[in-house]
């Protein structure tokens, strides 16, 4: 224990009681912050491999079911989600899902990873077209080609 | 730098302000009933937030003055209506302490909105006050009973300077950088609490139930600050795992709190946003296990993986989750132990001292131990039993806001599945397992299958002789004669203290998979469920979790400890073909040698069958009858249980002229032989049909299965008839008989006292074995509701498992006698025998009444029929 210390400086007495201790404890609510464009650039290249071997392609009914937003119909896509798609998720080789101490990164986190990046082109799509960075436009369009040619068909 | 005139003029000037503010707030007793004080500016111990232990000293004057010396709200910024100021000291440009003030401090960092601030102090109180009226028990903070408050006192030639001296104050300020709200952790045992509000938090603003979760959350923070006695000490912050305690129980009482203020859980759930709005995301109380409970990083090393700039982002996001999603799990404490009251948890802060923080986890086993049930060891039960319900949480919790095939890939990574049927009555999942993390698994078996099957035997080899860490728990079966029976709805019914959705274990060493002599032999756990037909044509579907926790507790700091666990399901199958000349829709029950249907669970004690109680034989204390030893009999004698039109079981079987080995298919030579029976009303004996071969065909024998079918050919008479007819051929006085079986038997060398395959005890097996007596001591071991409600009130509405009232208007009257006696052991009197016959004739004999027989048999068969 620290105990109680008393401080003397210029002349001023000033008296305090403070003890050392850990770090603080926060309600941060952290997951709000919008992905790191890197990170988000990352998950959109996985779902574009995916793509190309027919994974996490989406249930044709489901997406059709999401309408046009491209958000929605990744919602679908995540949603529909079966067990050869996870398994391929589970397997796939990028260096970014091997964490040095957890070993794989979780399907299930990389799932909530997706879910995050719904929400990020969601709120891209509610907000006027100027407002998206160039690195937003970019990873849209990317989606939006998915979208039209792997989603669903 | 500012001259020394300015400087007197800024001390003055923010004392007497100060000193306005805590002639008006300082005069409370402690943190429930005093009220909250917004201060426009940031905590001088900003540094201590989010970035690891202090860096300046706390007995640095220059982090003292500008903590006491600012502007309360609502004066945050003079004459402003708008948003309010949020101020913080540049220190690195001033070489001299100095109060804040608005007019010299320059623009302000940012604004905070005043009506969140309107919003949340109010709540501050409110929340503060339900931690001891509400429910809740959270005992006061001691540490408030000798705290200053802050005086002034003038010093010659100085000038007044501040002092505390008394009360203390809550405070809450700003923090740059920060998103929403955080509690600076350090404790001052005569200090103030200083909250912090973010910049984003006024996003909260319209969303009350996030208004009144966010400051219970803080609170729960104070009072884990101001109670747990680490804080009190220095320590080393290096491998220590608490941020999944700190932040999972906060999170879990604030669910609490904001259910308590919006109507109740489900009522919370309609009204929040959907798993996708990251606001809400938490509410859903959904984490992936396949990541360690208890995982933490060490706190010396804060989102910083060099180097990996994609993993460093996908670390900090986890991190950033997981300790706060381990709510689900303090929230199932809250409500299946504590009686949701989440004051106890008082009791373990408590434990976290200087010392007992070198070992988190141990002091969550140790505090469950004392809240958990008289027969359940800690986090060891608790933990498996959480999981098996929380598989439920998609439907119960989530008001139907979240697909179950979401909830398991996120929790689990999807499941691993078993397809049986038939003619695959056993199959292997091999998967990696860390401590303190689950597996769900799903298993079908086929509607074929389903209506001939027994019970459902699993094995566990773990690498590393792991498999005594392994835990099983059901959380649903679908398709059975009961309906769909899930583990919450049992849990609702009888409480979780028994931890009534695991299922009983057996383990010991055994050679498996190729390994022979003693040194390759393989710790396996074995679990057998029971009592599992399924309904006509209907698929049977058991969702389970694999649960490993160690036996010896220890925080899970840095890297995982993942184990492969091979994972084999097989099944006991046994039927009549319909072709038999048997009755063909008799049920039939398959036996090897001695072994019941009732798993690998056979006696290996020295208590003889006639002494012992229920107790010997589920826990194998008991002595085979006529055992041989080794197995020769176990291995040439299979035997199916029938019941005949009597609704009397019956046996019939093939006796092997050599013992079986394994590999071997094909026919095989045998005898037919039938056990004792009744026929027209008299007891029959029987012989092998001379004239008539029995037959025996292996289609598969492995350590997993022993897949035969064949037909029994026997002749049988009364033995009146016999001694009164001249001829002694049982076929001319008698009749002939024949049975065409088939079926599957489960694990077929692991029969305990009888293969190389006895009972391997450890303290954490016989832990596990308490349980299961417990439970059956209580109310039955089978997956279901029980008979009683001992743990909570019953439902005023029928419990959705309850058995169907008899048809004759006087509902459960013949079920509801007892074969036990006031000891819970079987009672082997002819009053309970004929209690044993009605309930085997409605077929509603619980398994635990199923051993009665073993231990009554003889009594019994003295009773007039």
């Amino acid at each position: 224990m620290m105990g109680r210390m008393l401080k003397s400086r210029k002349g001023a007495l000033v008296a305090a009681t403070f003890l050392i201790s850990g770090p603080a404890a926060a309600h941060n609510y952290s997951e709000l912050a919008p992905l790191d464009p890197e990170l988000r650039s990352f998950l959109i290249t996985l779902l574009e491999d995916a793509g190309a071997v027919d994974r996490f392609d989406g249930d044709p009914q489901v997406v059709a079911a999401a309408g046009a937003n491209v958000s929605a119909r990744l919602t679908a896509v995540i949603d529909s989600a079966d067990t050869l798609d996870l398994n391929w998720l589970g397997a796939a080789d990028y260096e970014a899902l091997k964490h040095p101490e957890l070993g794989r990164v979780p399907t299930g986190f990389v799932l909530q990873l997706f879910i995050d990046l719904a929400d990020d082109i969601a709120h891209a799509e509610d907000h006027d077209v100027s407002e998206r960075s160039e690195t937003m436009r970019r990873d849209l369009a990317r989606l939006e080609t998915l979208s039209n040619r792997v989603w669903g068909q | 730098m500012r001259r020394p005139l300015q400087k007197i003029a800024a001390l003055i000037t923010g004392l007497v302000s100060s000193l306005t503010f805590l002639t008006e707030h300082s005069l409370a007793e402690d943190f429930h009933n005093n009220d909250w004080v917004y201060i426009s500016a940031v905590h001088p111990w900003r540094l201590t937030l989010l970035e690891g232990p202090y860096k300046v000293g706390p007995d640095d004057p220059s982090q003292f003055y500008p903590f006491v010396a600012l502007s309360t709200y609502p004066g945050a910024l003079s004459g402003s209506a708008g948003p309010l100021g949020c101020l913080q000291q540049d220190l690195e440009t001033e070489e001299e302490p100095v109060l804040i003030q608005r007019d010299q401090i320059g623009k302000p960092k940012f604004n905070q909105s005043r009506k969140f601030i309107d919003e949340i102090l109010p709540r501050l109180k409110t929340s503060a006050q339900w931690m001891v009226d509400g429910g809740q028990s959270f005992r006061k903070i001691y540490t408030y009973d000798t705290g200053p408050e802050y005086s002034v006192t003038n010093i010659p030639l100085y000038g007044p300077v501040l002092s505390p001296t008394g009360r203390i104050v809550n405070y809450v300020g700003c923090q740059p950088g920060l998103n929403f709200m955080a509690v600076n952790s350090q404790l001052s045992d005569s200090g103030s609490h200083f909250m912090t509000i973010g910049e984003d938090a006024q996003e909260a603003i319209g969303k009350p139930i996030l208004l009144d979760h966010l400051p219970t959350h803080e609170l729960i923070h104070v009072h884990q600050n101001n109670y747990a006695p680490f804080k009190l000490a220095g320590y080393d912050v290096k491998n220590t795992g608490l941020s999944w305690i700190m932040e999972g129980t906060a999170e879990a009482v604030g669910m609490l709190r904001a259910h308590d203020a919006h109507g109740g859980h489900k009522a919370v759930q309609r009204k929040i946003g959907p798993y996708s709005d990251k606001f809400y995301r938490r509410f859903y109380m959904l984490r992936n296990y396949n990541i360690p409970l208890n995982f933490d990083q060490p706190n010396s090393r804060h989102y910083d993986i060099e180097g990996l700039a994609l993993i460093s982002q996908i670390d900090q996001r986890m991190w950033n989750a997981l300790s706060y999603e381990t709510n689900g799990f303090w929230f199932h404490v809250i409500e299946r132990y504590l009686n949701k009251d989440a004051g106890h948890f008082t009791d373990l802060f408590g434990r976290l001292t200087p010392s007992g923080i070198k070992n988190v986890t141990r002091n969550v086993d140790a505090f469950l131990d004392q809240h958990d049930g008289t027969a359940m060891r800690g986090l060891e039960h608790v933990y498996p039993q959480f999981l098996a319900e929380f598989n439920n949480w998609w439907d119960y919790r989530s008001e139907g806001r979240i697909s179950e095939k979401k909830w398991m890939n996120i929790a689990y990574n999807g499941c691993a599945f078993f397809d049986l049927s038939i003619s695959t009555p056993k199959d292997t999942v091999s998967f990696d397992v860390s401590d303190y993390a689950g597996k769900c698994i799903d298993l079908k078996i086929s509607a074929g299958a389903a209506s001939r099957l027994n019970d459902v035997q699993f094995v566990v080899a773990g690498a590393d002789q792991t498999s005594d860490e392994i835990y099983l728990g059901v959380s649903r079966i679908e398709g059975s004669r009961q309906g769909t029976v899930t583990c919450y709805d049992i849990v609702e019914q009888r409480g979780a203290r028994t931890a009534p959705c695991l299922v009983d274990p057996h383990q010991g060493f055994a050679n498996w998979k190729g390994g022979t002599g003693i040194a390759k032999k393989t710790l396996l756990r074995t679990f057998n469920l029971t009592d599992l037909k399924g309904s006509n044509g209907q698929a049977l579907e058991i969702r389970l979790v694999v649960v490993r926790v160690p036996a010896e507790h220890y925080d899970v700091v840095g890297k995982l400890k993942r184990k492969t666990l091979d994972l084999t399901v097989s099944l006991d199958l046994a039927a009549l073909k319909p072709k038999s000349k048997s009755a063909s829709k008799r049920r039939s029950v398959m036996n090897y040698g001695a072994r019941q249907g009732e798993g690998p669970v056979a006696p290996d004690g020295s208590t003889s069958v006639m002494n012992a109680d229920l107790e010997d034989a589920l826990r194998g204390h008991m002595s085979r009858m006529g055992a041989p030893g080794a197995g020769a009999m176990m291995k040439q004698l299979i035997g199916f249980e029938l019941i005949d039109e009597n609704e009397t079981n019956f046996s019939v079987g093939f006796l092997l002229s050599e013992p079986l080995k394994e590999g071997i298919t094909g026919p095989v030579k045998v005898t037919g032989i039938m056990g004792e029976r009744t026929l027209d009303g008299k007891k029959v004996i029987s012989i092998q049909n001379p004239r008539n071969e029995s037959t025996l065909d292996i289609l598969e024998y492995d350590e997993a299965t022993l897949r035969v079918e064949g037909e029994v050919n026997v002749c049988a008479a009364p033995l009146s008839k016999l001694m009164s007819e001249e001829t002694s051929d049982l076929c001319r006085v008698g009749e002939e008989l024949s049975f065409e079986v088939e079926g599957s038997v489960a694990f077929p060398n692991l029969v305990d006292g009888a293969t190389e395959f006895t009972l391997h005890r450890t303290e954490a097996y016989d832990a596990y074995k308490d349980l299961r007596m417990e439970r059956l001591a209580q109310r039955g071991l089978s997956f279901g509701p029980g008979s009683d409600a001992p743990d909570k009130a019953p439902s005023p509405a029928p419990p959705p498992l309850s058995p169907p009232s008899a048809p004759d208007g006087n509902p459960g009257d013949t079920l509801l006698c007892s074969v036990f006696d006031d000891r819970q052991r079987c009672a082997c009197t002819c009053e309970t025998k004929a209690c044993f016959d009605q309930k085997s004739t409605a077929n509603r004999l619980l398994p635990r009444e199923k051993a009665c027989r073993l231990t009554c048999g003889k009594k019994w068969n003295q009773c007039t029929p």
